[in-house]
């Protein structure tokens, strides 16, 4: 397993584990305390200290294959992340009409949900391209 | 429309110096040894620099590492 995918690894186990603590909290303490649940995704900042450290004992760890696949996922990622932007923005709109008053709990919830989107993408992507 | 398919003999070539292992030639030509084993499989296509890199460890022109297969 190259670095690259470790990082994607790294990245799905935070993504679904702020999930999973969200929806406990949501269904135990309550809607506002739940989103305490998303500071788990700042770990995602120490992955990357923990990885550039591994990088510098193993010599080559990122090639233009590497690359390519990097480029690759993060179009699919941003792509599947703009579709959930837009539904979830299209869907609030809808049910709110024009007069409507967006909630600041559901404006963090997309913010964050957008964010998880877009990083289980990229690494679930990046992850299916380095079995190709 | 003709499909093409870039092949390669660079097991062969390996085996044909001194049994070279794939991290030594990753090595030599600055990639993993992940890469080396996607291009053996032919499932991934090098960039010309990195085709021509392979070719110089070997001693060989480019064609008699790579060759485009019609399908």
């Amino acid at each position: 397993m190259v670095i690259q995918q470790k990082e994607a690894v790294f990245n799905i186990v935070v993504c679904v584990a702020a999930l999973v603590l969200y929806v406990i909290l949501r269904l135990t303490v309550g809607l506002y305390q739940s989103h305490a649940a998303f500071s788990l995704l700042a770990l995602q900042a120490i992955s990357v200290l923990i990885y550039r450290k591994f990088a510098r004992k193993r010599g080559i760890t990122m090639d233009e294959r590497d690359l390519a696949i990097r480029h690759k996922a993060a179009i699919i990622g941003f792509s599947i992340f703009w579709l959930f932007f837009v539904g979830f923005s299209l869907a609030t709109f809808y049910a709110n009409q024009q007069t409507g008053v967006v909630s600041v709990n559901l404006w963090v919830l997309m913010v964050f949900m957008g964010w998880i989107v877009l990083y289980l993408a990229w690494s679930v992507a990046a992850l299916v391209l380095y079995r190709q | 429309m003709t499909k093409s398919q870039l092949t390669n003999n660079i097991r062969r070539l390996r085996f044909n110096h001194n049994e070279m292992i794939q991290e030594e030639l990753a090595k030599k030509v600055g990639v993993t040894r992940q890469t080396i084993i996607a291009l053996e499989a032919s499932k991934y296509v090098p960039s010309l620099l990195l085709a021509m890199k392979i070719a110089r460890v070997f001693g060989v022109a480019v064609e008699d590492v790579f060759q485009i297969v019609e399908q």
